[in-house]
């Protein structure tokens, strides 16, 4: 039997020991009328080759459009991954390890979180980290809880062009305790209507202001400064969503002056693994340490002089606050946190800045390429964006064959928008990356031009 | 001379001079062990006898401290934010959580008096 | 002292370009100039030779299945299968964007649609939803469903009981989920009694109850003997049932929670299908649940349509728990092992699990105390009292096995056993393991006896006694640059 070394000779000596003569006895503790009587309903194993031969025919009916084929974003990314990270991240001892309950024998997998939250701290300008959430939308619905506890309001306030399931997570997650979120709509030219928003403040109960930089459709939000200004007068804090790479050219959450920093970590060093695992970053100041939910690692003395690592601030979480818990999170996405250090250790500062620069670079010539192409236009030409923007085609119609060619050539042409967002008609949102060459760029725009108009 | 009276919770609520002081016994501190951290209530806010108005962790529990008779909070002991530790090393004294009013002052009769609370058997709770 | 990574960085150190970086400043043409970043980070900058030797010192500092025996119960840490990580390594599988059109991942969603009725049939549950990342994401969720429900029938049914012997996230989620909790007390067996919880329900008023959450075998390691009775009355007074899925592994092929009752059920795959545990995650929580849940579970999940598969949406669903549809790459692991084990093989597991555990009760019953001796399924707890009336405790026990190349069992919980050490083995053990660890655990014993603190010695941790006090009233959870 696959993974079980006990032998029929094994199991009669530990019969005998136990003191039945079958191992059949042994459920003799479950009550008959519950057993069941019949075989399950599932296949017989399969020995390995069959197995691959399972698996390799069912991968087979999935297409994959790898690095420089894909031009779809959306808060999962197509970066390219060393073999050094592949190789360290699937090092035995740190991915078959159990959650670090046992500091003395898990010191490298503490230490490796502690560089995690150093990471964040460094991304997000933000003095506290948790050792991760599942994803940037439950991290963003963490955010959102803590928001409440902290200022004892309840409403948060999200922008139109937010990603769409951060706001969906938020609402779900908000069941439990009935409330309801607001949504602050936008200009025709992208930018936030502040009256709006001054008007939600006025109405009062704002535990926060949620802000996403770059938004879902790539733009950068305008006014910062002002709009912290505004919410903070009001007595809300400030949550930041933002794509890890955008510190790269961006000032942090922190610097512009954020209570709470949330992100989705894909993009460092994970596939796009058809959207999980994922890696929810969040990360605050220290004074609201005690609200963040998540595990948290601390340096800390040892014996004989000696410096170590520890879960800290447990008192917080599930297993001792029990229902008084902030967050009943567990198992959280500690490898993939691992893995993200590995790899921004990886590429270092230097890599790190000019692969931001690289996907910015990218984004902005197909931008000027795409301005050429008759037949769409930028959705929010004024608005400045860092590696993702939207087109529209004129003839909304046209869209689903243009992607139909597209696909048929090899591409995936992004991601459409008008279901997420009725008011962008015919709408596609584009994503570049360090993946990409001119020459890749050149080519899809070609073959766009020609299955749009050709 | 503070004279201090004991809920079967092991709060105090001490009396010198008209101001009334609560926190945790010593033997409540011992129990808890190291203490990591206090949260304290509200100034002005207001409790019935046996609410949860504290709460003390310790590294690996969080206790929840409940007020000995009805009260309303005039001050909380800021000190204890950086200092948690002066709950274990002093809990009758430096290590007080807050000053109140009695609202009820009737209950204080019915508190343990320090005699008492010291000869109890508190194993038993 | 410690170095982390920032500590060994030396200006100018750089990997190879990852792509033409040529002409690009660092600093940024495009962004707006208010919010423009004019000095770089001061992210690490170390060789990668450095890099490497770095994070494998770390990996040489961990302890893991691989390293060896863990017997952390409730925790199932079964061997994780290394085919199952070349499979999921594909790029087939792990190059998909999610949003990618579902004609071109039908290989993604058909896997999605055979783990969803795996899962179902193991389960005897009607349907399922992979989306949870977690066991306490897959509480939450249940726990919302429940709300749903009710809120649908026009009913307040604020309370939810759960045993003293349950698992923190328990109560946990049901106050996320915006109920009130309600002990019960387990009786001398360690079990839940249908008295004790019909005084429960009298005591809040039945109409008041939205349910219990339970698991089954409970957290002793017992199999819950009333556990239908006790589903007949609470759905006879309008409740319902949650099944805390993480000691699945005593029940496969043999019993299954929805025959036991339950209205909806939690699968841990990071425990019961293999997956490995990576530190803390990712894992993945998906939940199975009876008919009349059904509609109410999260979005999307997958639908069989003819020849094809495509995402559905239930009719009144909660909503999104999270982006996508869940850990997939764990989802791939979990259906590799379920295909590899086979209707057989899955009766093997829970056979073996259960033979394990109670040859370890049986060797260790007369040296501790096992307050709720009896025949035990996959995990049993036993007591460190009579050590520490000694002078070493659970917690010094747990650290000499640390010291001696095991990682310990489960200490100080459950709550209603005081010097608990919970002992889950697993099938993926040779008795070879499990003598030894005997013998390691009957010599503790002997020792401490003789002599506890020379017992409490730890010459082999290099680490030890670390102050988990001062890093919870100082914490530093940070690398700080400049300091």
């Amino acid at each position: 039997m696959p993974y079980i070394p006990n032998t029929d000779a094994d199991r009669r000596k530990m019969l005998e020991t136990v003191g039945v003569k079958t191992v059949e006895e042994l459920f003799s503790v479950i009550p008959d009328g519950l057993r069941l009587k019949q075989e399950l309903d599932i296949p017989p194993g399969l020995p390995e080759t069959e197995l691959w031969l399972y698996f390799k025919q069912m991968a087979a009916e999935n297409k994959v459009f790898c690095g420089s084929r894909t031009f779809a974003g959306g808060g999962v990314y197509s970066h390219f991954v060393p073999s050094v990270v592949k190789e360290l991240a699937h090092r035995n001892e740190m991915y078959t390890a159990y959650t670090p309950y046992q500091p003395e024998v898990s010191q490298g997998m503490l230490q490796a979180i502690f560089e995690y939250q150093s990471f964040v701290c460094l991304l997000t300008g933000m003095e506290a980290s948790n050792a991760s959430s599942y994803d940037g939308g439950t991290a963003m619905a963490d955010a959102a809880l803590m928001a409440r506890s902290i200022t004892k309001r309840s409403r948060t306030l999200f922008p139109r062009f937010i990603h769409p399931q951060y706001r969906e997570v938020v609402a779900t997650y908000s069941l439990g305790l009935g409330i309801e979120d607001a949504q602050l709509p936008v200009r025709e030219d992208g930018a936030l209507d502040r009256s709006a928003l001054t008007a939600e403040l006025a109405k009062g109960d704002v535990a926060a202001l949620v802000l996403q930089v770059p938004n879902y459709l790539g733009f950068y939000q305008e006014d910062i400064p002002s709009l912290m200004q505004e919410a903070h007068d009001a007595g809300a804090l400030v949550i930041m969503a933002i794509y890890p790479f955008v510190a790269g050219v961006m000032k942090t959450p922190g610097e512009l002056g954020a209570d709470i920093a949330v992100f989705e970590g894909q993009a460092l060093g994970l596939p796009a693994s058809y959207g999980g695992p994922l890696l929810g970053g969040l990360a605050t100041t220290m004074k609201h340490i005690r609200q963040l939910p998540g595990r948290i690692v601390g340096k800390t003395g040892a014996a004989f002089g000696r410096e170590g690592f520890v879960m800290t601030l447990q008192a917080r979480e599930q297993h001792i606050r029990r229902e008084k818990a902030a967050s009943n999170i567990c198992t959280n996405e500690a490898l993939a946190a691992y893995q993200a250090t590995v790899y921004l250790a990886s590429i270092g500062k230097d890599g790190f800045h000019r692969i931001a620069r690289k996907c910015e670079d990218n984004a902005h010539y197909a931008a000027e390429k795409l301005d050429e192409v008759k037949g769409l236009k930028r959705a929010f030409p004024q608005r400045a964006f860092f590696n993702e923007f939207a087109v529209m085609l004129e003839e909304p119609a046209k869209l689903e064959p243009v992607r139909r060619k597209l696909l048929g050539k090899g591409w995936l042409p992004g991601i459409p928008l008008e279901d997420k967002f009725p008011e962008l008609p015919g709408g596609l949102l584009l994503a570049f990356t360090e993946m990409h060459t001119r020459e890749t760029i050149d080519a899809f725009v070609g073959d766009l031009k020609e299955a749009l108009n050709g | 001379m503070a004279t201090l009276r004991f809920a079967k919770t092991h709060e105090y609520i001490a009396e010198d001079g008209g101001v009334f002081t609560v926190g945790i016994s010593e033997f409540a501190a011992s129990e808890l062990g190291d203490i990591t951290f206090v949260e304290l209530p509200e100034p002005g806010a207001a409790f019935s006898q046996g609410d949860r108005f504290a709460t003390v962790e310790s590294v690996k529990a969080v206790s929840d401290v409940y007020a000995p008779v009805d009260l309303e909070v005039l001050e909380a002991n800021a000190a204890l934010t950086d200092s948690p530790e002066t709950v274990n090393s002093d809990a009758h004294g430096a290590g007080w959580f807050a000053k109140v009013k009695p609202t009820n002052p009737a209950q204080l009769d019915g508190l343990i008096s320090e005699t008492d609370y010291s000869a109890m058997d508190k194993e038993a709770h | 002292m410690v170095k982390t990574i920032f500590e060994k960085s030396v200006a100018g150190r750089k990997r190879t370009d990852i792509a033409c970086f040529d002409g690009l400043e660092v600093v940024s043409p495009e962004a707006p100039p208010e919010l423009r970043r004019e000095a770089p980070l001061p992210l690490p900058e170390v060789a990668e030779v450095d890099v490497v030797r770095h994070y494998v010192g770390l990996s040489q500092k961990t302890f893991g299945i691989d390293s060896g025996f863990y017997p952390l119960g409730s925790c199932t840490m079964k061997y994780n299968p290394k085919v199952n990580e070349e499979i999921c390594a594909q790029p087939e599988w792990a190059c998909l964007h999610p949003e990618q059109p579902v004609e071109t991942a039908q290989g993604a969603l058909r896997l999605m649609y055979e783990l969803q009725e795996a899962l179902g049939e193991i389960s005897g549950m009607k349907a399922v939803s992979l989306q949870p990342a977690a066991g306490a994401h897959g509480e939450l969720t249940g726990m919302l469903m429940f709300r749903a429900y009710f809120r649908a029938r026009g009913e307040a049914r604020p309370v939810m009981i759960v045993p003293d012997s349950s698992h923190g996230t328990n109560p946990a989620s049901a106050t996320i989920g915006g109920f009130e909790v309600a002990h019960l007390e387990s009786d001398e067996r360690g079990m839940v009694t249908l008295d004790a919880l019909k005084a429960l329900c009298a005591k809040h008023g039945e109409s008041n109850i939205g349910g219990i959450m339970m698991t089954n075998p409970n957290t002793l390691g017992v199999f819950e003997q009333e556990v239908r009775e006790i589903a007949d009355y609470l759905h006879s007074i309008g409740a319902l049932l949650y099944y805390d899925g993480a000691n699945l592994n005593a029940n496969l092929g043999y019993v299954r929670p929805g025959d036991m009752g339950f209205d909806l059920v939690h699968f841990n795959l990071h425990k019961t299908f293999s997956t490995p545990h990576g530190g803390g995650g990712p894992g993945s929580g998906p939940v199975g649940v009876c008919g009349r849940l059904a509609p109410f579970l999260p979005y999307p999940l997958v639908a069989k349509d003819g020849e094809g598969y495509r995402f559905a949406k239930p009719e009144e669903t909660i909503g999104r728990m999270k982006l996508y549809y869940g850990n997939f790459l764990v989802m791939v692991r979990a259906l590799v092992y379920i295909r590899t084990l086979g209707r057989e093989g899955l009766k093997r597991v829970a056979e073996n699990a259960v033979l394990n555990a109670n040859y370890i009760q049986e060797r260790l019953k007369d040296a501790y105390d096992i307050p709720y001796y009896q025949r035990c399924m996959h995990e049993f707890v036993l007591s460190a009292d009579r050590q520490k009336k000694m002078g070493a405790r659970a917690l010094d026990i747990a650290k000499k096995l640390l010291n001696d190349g095991y990682h310990a069992p489960t200490i100080y919980f459950p709550l209603i056993v005081t010097e608990a050490m919970m002992i889950e083995p697993t099938e993926t053990e040779s008795v070879e393991t499990l003598d030894a660890f005997c013998d390691t655990m009957l010599r503790y014993a002997k020792e401490i006896g003789e002599d506890a603190e020379k017992f409490k010695e730890l010459p082999n941790l290099y680490i030890q006694h670390l102050d988990e006090v001062g890093a919870a009233r100082n914490p530093v959870v940070r690398w700080i640059p400049g300091e």
